[in-house]
């Protein structure tokens, strides 16, 4: 019996190992296809232009890996990130000051985050349902705060920089995300919380036995995803230099499917940060390369949606895969 | 004895449930209070307005609650409004006849319907996730096939544009025949079949379902098909009314059609909950988006309260369950 | 003597599980219109059995004869068409149908236009609970009836399909004395049909009271199958358990120092009825209660995972807040589930992982753990508990089930409590893993904590705990010290 255990472990290492491996395989193929295309595509500017557009999802992504490893999802960021653009952009406008601007942003999105949070644990209301709800809610809630686009009458530099400027020939957002990216590593790796996370995601009566608080745990990782969403949303409004109510639209599934197909399981309790980098940039890979080839930028959604079911597919396959190797 | 059998079958028409009398109380206030806010509410052509939007909501909410109960869901009917109007009125426009556009809208409706069947019973994929998938599908495909621009039907086939705005007695919206046969029809289906039984077997306890032979997935398939042809029936009647195969149509409809059939009682978890209860839930959302508009009240305010009452709809669905 | 009255007979069956053979090449004759009597201890295989008997499980060796003809079983649904129906604890109802829907549930009766024939089928409902003494309303939503009510509508079931062997599998454990009663007048009936009956059990009073033949298992073998009125009690006890009692598990010592837990008073809104007892430093108390008596809710309770709506609790003279297993947990006090895998173990974590889960806050430094002091923690209690781990990396999901309740008593002795309690601490575990297991409770005692051990196995409990204390119905029934208690007296206590 110890025979069939080792080789169940092995056989599921490499499982797992093989989903890494492969999702970089995949993402070299498309790379290559995509550049026969196109051989723009693989040009330094593209590449760096490609991780740019990546650092919005990345960011978020990173949120919603770690939502998603304690057994939680949130379906609300697109319209979240809208609503803090026109936000940021108003209060920018309205006070002249980037700093206070980006805060406000950003308090929007942890406040969202306390009621998604809130919702779950106190109403008991089932994430996906209670964030597709918010959603709804945040969107309409955008266009009853602002009907029009928040045009930048404050011209200011620091706000500029955000989404637009270098330091050095790395371009800001794509560093955010670097430290970003680093920080959680040793978050969701080496620290208590990020132990705390996936046991509750793992088994949460578990947790509750072993003392973690896991209403107030949930209550806070929805916090910090949030506010990365908005983070994510406040490089956006800087990008695209105005408050957009109608923005956002499909980021939700873009983030959700990229952290899904990195290997982060719908049901909780496992995930990692570099499957969530890898998934998300293949993602954007895909629809940079829709508009490099010159194709219909609506093809970007349909990808999406697919993605999204192949990836929950062989996230269900996985599951299976490793429930058969088990010793009762 | 046999006086308890005849129990059973007026017990289908007494509403003695708590939560069924909350809302047809909650029905009748809302009523009361937009007749008086409101001196436009009241009149005949408002509310056989009403009649017509809630006839369309209603027809797609009898496949969705059939869903419901036997335990999935489908987040894509909406997209699917779109898209099944698309056959429609391209063949009506070509042939000039309806008929003939209807018989593709279905079929595709029907595709659609196996295509999520078998991705949640064979590849066992979680339905909310699979349909949430193809919701952002179909929407993509639509955009593409249209260029975000609306088709509109250049047949002037007097037919399809009665189908959708034709009148009774200049009151009542042959919409709403269409809607109280279907409704009458599943009522039926739903108590008086065995197919009807077992599909709250299987949303209530899948597991004895399988143990006495039942196959929920032969029949979750057929309720899956059903609701995409129920959809797509309520998106001709959409095509009707708006005169064109619309890239737009349907945007947040599925989210509306679920809350108010999980208002009217039919369970998220499966295995609970009536027509009757989902068609005073749609009354309730229909006549609340109603009167909101004739508050001049805008969509931007329906989406956000839409939002709040799913909230509170499964809240309070959590809530009885776990007083069980 | 009666071959053609043989119904139901089982040859040399065998079934194994990774890790423990749950039958051994097992016998078992049942005749027609016989009321026989299962009986044996956890994991002497009756339950085993009666799963493939019920179509659940597939043997891997012998043969079941139907009626003399070989049967083969692939399903629950083959197992109901043949004849055979066990009735389980967990029934196979569905709640939100009424009960003629239950009873009828594989096929309704139809009118001509299709719809279903309601009113045939609530007559045809109506004359097989009639035929059962039963007086129920069969539109009832099943939701809305009792426990004893619902099992009785299983059995409806098994007559609407005209069950020829009927297997009820600890059918009284949730059960008044009045529906015990009740139930056994069904059996009784069942039997005057010329039904074969099948009665698990391991309350022997039942079997003296109702059965006409008692047979016994042991580690998955047939020891004896005896008319009722040639044996008693102690011959039967004494073949479940083959062995004398007290020599398997000594305890070292039963020094008892101050009382570190007491309860008073705790009640749940669904089991518990009001609990009161107190536990010292160093003593082992065993709590013993037959199905539903409300053991796990009592450790739930104390623990703060399930609401509570009445009484308390008091940790070192210190009332403890109910309800929250943050508290309880900090204050210290440590729960091993009776379901380790749904409850207590994280299965992608790794056995170190595992382990600290409840102290992990002792190797941490600024929030960050420090993997080699964990580690070497880890190793300390895998070399100590004997723990069979390639490696402290290893998932611990691939462990044998004896490992893993290792691994999670590990995590109670690394962490410094005042009060474990133990439901159920060596379910479905070899005997070897057993008696280890019965050490490290000991040492637990020895190292000064109060020791609650839940169990409902006889033996463990008379062999294990210095203190006795039997539930039954939500409420304390009995309390016997180590010296005076016997199974007798226990049972008793625990149907009372």
């Amino acid at each position: 019996m110890a025979n069939t255990a080792t080789r169940g472990q092995t056989i599921t290492r490499a499982l797992i190992l093989f989903n890494e491996l492969i999702l970089v395989l995949v993402l070299v193929l498309l790379s290559i296809l995509i550049s026969i295309g196109n051989p723009k595509f693989i040009s330094f500017a593209n590449v760096l232009n490609i991780l740019r557009d990546s650092s919005m999802a990345v960011i978020a992504g990173i949120g919603m890996t770690m939502l998603l490893i304690s057994g939680e999802v949130d379906l609300s960021i697109g319209s979240l990130v809208a609503f803090v653009g026109v936000v940021t952009m108003d209060v920018i406008n309205k006070t002249q000051s980037t700093a206070l601007g980006v805060l406000a942003g950003l308090a929007l999105g942890s406040l969202t985050g306390l009621v998604n949070g809130l919702v779950r644990t106190k109403l008991k209301v089932n994430s996906l349902i209670g964030t597709i709800a918010m959603m709804m809610i945040l969107r309409g809630g955008v266009y009853i705060y602002r009907i029009a686009a928040v045009q930048n009458y404050h011209l200011k530099r620091a706000f500029f920089e955000i989404g637009n400027g270098y330091v050095g020939f790395l371009p800001i957002p794509i560093l955010l995300m670097a430290i970003l990216y680093l920080v959680f590593l040793v978050v969701i790796n080496k620290s208590l919380a990020g132990r705390y996370l996936y046991a509750t995601g793992g088994n949460p009566t578990a947790a509750r036995i072993s003392g973690i608080n896991v209403d107030r745990l949930k209550i806070l990782t929805f916090i910090v995803s949030s506010t990365l969403a908005a983070m994510a949303g406040v490089i956006l409004v800087s990008r695209m230099n105005s408050g957009q109510p109608n923005s956002g639209q499909g980021f939700e599934l873009e983030v959700i499917s990229g952290v899904i197909l990195g290997g982060t399981s719908l049901s909780g309790g496992e995930g990692t940060l570099i499957g969530t980098l890898i998934g998300i940039i293949i993602l954007r890979i895909i629809n940079n390369g829709i508009i490099i080839l010159g194709w219909n930028q609506d093809l970007q959604i349909v990808v999406s949606g697919l993605v999204l079911i192949v990836a929950v597919y062989l996230d269900n396959r996985r599951k299976i895969a490793r429930a058969k190797i088990i010793t009762t | 004895m046999s006086s308890n059998v005849l129990n059973r079958r007026s017990a289908r028409f007494s509403l003695s449930r708590f939560g069924e009398l909350g809302l047809l109380a909650v029905l009748v206030a809302l009523f009361l209070v937009f007749t008086f806010s409101s001196k436009y509410f009241f009149t005949p052509k408002n509310l056989s307005n009403v009649l017509g939007q809630i006839s369309i909501t209603m027809i797609a909410a009898v496949g969705l609650s059939l869903l419901l109960i036997c335990g999935e869901v489908d987040l894509s009917i909406g997209s699917l409004q779109a898209v099944a109007a698309l056959p429609l009125v391209l063949v009506m426009n070509a042939t000039g006849s309806f008929w003939l556009g209807v018989i593709p809208a279905l079929a595709v409706g029907a595709l659609i319907g196996v295509i999520n069947g078998l991705l949640v019973t064979r590849l066992k994929i979680n339905s909310l996730i699979v349909t949430l998938g193809m919701y952002y599908l179909l929407r993509g495909f639509v955009y593409l096939v249209t260029g975000k621009v609306p088709i509109s039907d250049r047949s002037g086939k007097d037919l399809f544009f009665m189908v959708g705005n034709g009148k009774l007695f200049r009151f009542l919206p042959y919409m709403a025949l269409l809607m109280i046969v279907i409704v009458v029809v599943f009522m039926y289906v739903l108590r008086h079949t065995t197919y009807g039984r077992r599909l709250y077997a299987i949303g209530g306890s899948p597991e004895v379902a399988r143990a006495v032979g039942i196959n929920p997935e032969r029949l979750k398939l057929s309720a899956f098909i059903l609701c995409s042809l129920l959809s797509t029936v309520s998106a001709i009647l959409l095509a009707s009314r708006l005169s064109s195969a619309n890239h737009m149509a349907g945007q947040g409809f599925e989210f509306q059609v679920v809350a108010a059939i999980v208002l009217g009682g039919v369970s998220l978890a499966g295995g609970v909950g009536n027509l009757l209860g989902a068609l005073i839930g749609v009354l309730i959302f229909g006549l609340i988006q109603n009167g909101l508009s004739l508050m001049n009240v805008g969509t931007q305010y329906q989406m956000l309260i839409t939002g709040a009452i799913i909230i509170l709809a499964v809240a309070v669905d959590e809530l009885k369950k776990r007083h069980a | 003597m009666n071959d053609k009255d043989v119904i139901l007979e089982v040859r040399k069956i065998s079934k194994e599980f990774p890790g423990v053979k749950a039958l051994n090449g097992v016998d078992l004759t049942l005749r027609r219109g016989e009321i026989q009597a299962l009986v044996g201890e956890n994991g002497a295989g009756k339950s085993t059995l009666i799963k493939i008997l019920a179509g659940v499980y597939r043997k891997d060796a012998g043969e079941i004869l139907f009626e003399g003809t070989p049967l083969e079983l692939h399903s629950a649904h083959d197992s109901l068409q043949r004849g055979i129906k066990v009735v389980f604890q967990e029934l196979t109802l569905v709640p939100q149908l009424s009960v003629a829907e239950n009873v009828f549930l594989e096929s309704f009766p139809l009118k001509r236009s299709g719809a279903i024939d309601w009113r045939t089928l609530n007559r045809r409902t109506q004359e097989i609970l009639a035929s059962i003494s039963l007086d129920l309303n069969p539109t009832r939503k099943v939701s809305s009836l009792t426990i004893s009510q619902q099992q009785m509508v299983e059995i409806a079931r098994a007559l609407s399909h005209e069950a020829k062997v009927v297997i009820m599998d600890e059918p009284t454990s949730a059960l008044t004395p009045n529906e015990i009663r009740s139930l056994f007048e069904v059996i009784r009936r069942l039997k005057s049909l010329g039904i074969g009956i099948l009665h698990v059990t391991h309350k022997l009073e039942e079997v003296f009271e109702l059965c006409d033949r008692v047979t016994v298992f042991r580690d998955g073998q047939l020891v004896s199958s005896r008319p009722v009125p040639e044996t008693n009690t102690n011959a039967v006890v004494t073949d479940m358990v083959g062995r004398s009692i007290t020599t398997l598990f000594p305890r070292t010592h039963s020094g008892r120092g101050q009382p570190v837990l007491r309860v008073r008073g705790l009640a749940t809104d669904k089991k518990l009825k009001g609990v009161s007892f107190e536990v010292h430093a160093g003593e082992v108390v065993g709590i013993f209660g037959l199905l539903g008596a409300g053991r796990t809710e009592l450790a739930k309770a104390i623990f703060g995972l399930d609401p509570v709506i009445g009484g308390e609790l008091e940790l070192r003279g210190r009332r403890l807040r109910l309800g929250s297993t943050s508290h309880s947990a900090h204050a210290g006090l440590g729960l091993l589930t009776e379901d380790r895998k749904g409850e207590g173990l994280v299965l992608q974590m790794s056995v170190a992982q595992n382990m600290t889960l409840p102290s992990v806050r002792e190797f941490a430094r600024f929030g960050l753990i420090r993997s080699k002091a964990e580690n070497a923690r880890s190793q300390e209690y895998v070399q100590r508990l004997a723990i069979k781990t390639p490696s402290l990396r290893h998932k611990v999901e691939y462990l044998s089930g004896g490992n893993q309740q290792k691994v999670l008593l590990a995590r109670w002795l690394m962490k410094k409590l005042e009060v474990i309690i133990l439901d159920e601490p060596t379910r479905g575990i070899d005997v070897g893993a057993k008696a280890e297991i019965h050490k490290l409770i000991d040492e637990l005692a020895m190292a000064g904590l109060a020791v609650i051990v839940l169990t409902s196995e006889m033996p463990e409990l008379l062999g294990v705990s210095d203190r006795i204390l039997v539930m039954s119905g939500g409420r304390i029934t009995g309390e016997f010290g180590r010296e005076e208690a016997t199974q007798e007296k226990v049972l008793a206590a625990a149907i009372a």
